[in-house]
């Protein structure tokens, strides 16, 4: 079965789950409808069927297997996120547009082009800012990380006039350090470095 | 806080919706802190008012996509794969080298797998993959079970007992007197649970083309109809009637010896 039909079966499947009753009439309805996935459809038809006989039998959680389950998603994740390349939640198509992200934020637009340009030291910002900051950008908090260890950049769409050739900052600085060189007040830069939930 | 809409549609165009129950409590649970979540996650008994809806938890795993710390992803995790397991036909620890067995753990790790796939993904760039589970969790592993299912079966089918030539073999008369005295309806409906749970692992460790036919049968379709409006189990296998008669009698005779209940000779 190719990768189409499958969706498309996917979707019937689930249509067929979630109807109100699953006597003979709703089975023939969708037989008689798709009938080159008949099988499938009897298949859950009687998946549905079973579940019921089953599912009334309580045993004990098999807490060995969850173990196993959750080891192997963790190493799986892991293994995903080594291989991803690190991408530019900034220029991501989901990402919204700089404004919405700082208004989102509340902070002036010096304070996202420090972390768009990666001249800020991710470890110095609070975790609470950062979730905020993923959040906006529609990026995973691993994804925006992985992003901001990368060496310092230009800012795009900004003009230089210089005799030499424009090179991004060689050092980074703290998250408190941009608060301050934004000119963020004081009462806001301690709400901003705030940590915790 | 209002939990965001699913994206999933049907087929015909109209959106998939959570139930307003699983909303509720959803848009209860998003404002609460992070240890009380995992504090209700505890109230493990789905009759009790302060159970939270598997749909709910899904939900909650999902969001994580924003911030997933280890302890509070980890938890959420065990939580979605414990209610999967309850939903599946039971590994029984007595019995755990019988056929039957070995087929609901390979059908649990295969149903495992497809929702770690279905989760890294919508982890990784959200889309609509998992808004089923948040319309309704079991119907979703149900499918699931089912579409990851259907090669491991196609490939594991040759290998089941009492698999015979269903296209020339005549049933003896002890397989018609078998038959005969096992109403798979009514083993369904057992009032011990164990066995209930032991009788839908047989019928679920069938070969395809016997567990299509017990199904059917399940629900009163006729083997076979002189009449074309009514839709047989002989029109919808495209078999011959005497096909459908020995998948039949092969099935009873194999749940039979799966459940240890033997002939009526015995």
């Amino acid at each position: 079965m190719n990768d189409i039909n499958r969706f498309e079966l996917e979707e019937i499947l689930h249509e067929f789950a979630a109807e109100p009753s699953h006597d003979v009439a709703t089975l023939e309805r969708y037989l008689r409808a798709h009938p080159a996935y008949a099988e499938s459809i009897v298949d859950m038809s009687l998946e549905l069927r079973l579940r019921e006989a089953a599912t009334v039998a309580s045993a004990p959680a098999d807490e060995a297997w969850l173990d196993s389950a959750w080891d192997s998603f963790q190493s799986t994740m892991a293994m995903a996120a080594a291989l991803a390349p690190v991408s530019d939640p900034f220029a991501a198509a989901s990402a919204k547009p700089l404004r919405e992200v700082r208004a989102g934020l509340g902070v002036p637009s010096g304070v996202v082009e420090g972390f768009r340009t990666r001249i800020v030291d991710v470890a110095t910002v609070p975790d609470r800012f950062l979730r905020a900051l993923a959040w906006e950008l529609n990026a995973t908090l691993d994804g925006l990380r992985g992003f901001l260890c990368g060496a310092p950049r230009l800012s795009e769409g900004m003009s230089f006039k210089a005799d030499d050739a424009p090179r991004p900052a060689a050092t980074k600085i703290s998250f408190e350090q941009l608060l301050i060189d934004a000119r963020v007040p004081e009462e806001d830069r301690v709400r901003l470095l705030a940590d915790g939930d | 806080m209002t939990p965001t809409p699913l994206t999933r549609t049907r087929r015909d165009g109209t959106l998939y919706t959570r139930r307003p129950e699983v909303e509720a409590v959803l848009g209860s649970l998003l404002d609460m802190p992070r240890e009380d979540v995992l504090a209700a996650l505890a109230v493990r008994d789905p009759r009790s008012p302060t159970y939270i809806p598997t749909e709910c938890v899904v939900h909650l795993l999902r969001q994580t996509r924003y911030d997933n710390g280890d302890t509070y992803f980890g938890a959420l995790y065990r939580e979605v794969m414990r209610r999967a397991d309850a939903m599946l036909p039971r590994v029984q620890g007595e019995r755990i080298g019988e056929r039957e067995n070995v087929h609901a753990a390979a059908a649990r790790e295969r149903v495992k797998d497809a929702i770690d796939l279905k989760l890294s993904e919508d982890l990784h760039s959200p889309g609509p993959g998992l808004d089923y589970f948040e319309v309704m969790f079991a119907d979703a592993v149900a499918t699931l079970r089912s579409t990851s299912n259907r090669s491991f079966r196609r490939d594991s089918a040759r290998t089941q007992p009492l698999e015979r030539d269903a296209e020339t073999n005549e049933p003896s008369i002890e397989v018609e007197r078998a038959v005969g005295s096992l109403d798979v309806a009514q083993e369904l409906l057992s009032d011990d649970p164990i066995y209930r749970s032991r009788v839908a692992a047989a019928i679920d460790s069938l070969p395809d083309n016997q567990r299509r036919v017990i199904e059917m049968i399940l629900q009163d379709m006729p083997l076979d109809s002189s009449d074309d409006n009514v839709l047989s189990i002989r029109k919808v296998l495209d078999v011959v009637e005497k096909t459908v008669r020995n998948r039949r009698d092969a099935a009873i005779l194999n749940i039979r010896e799966t459940l240890g209940i033997g002939t009526t000779d015995e």
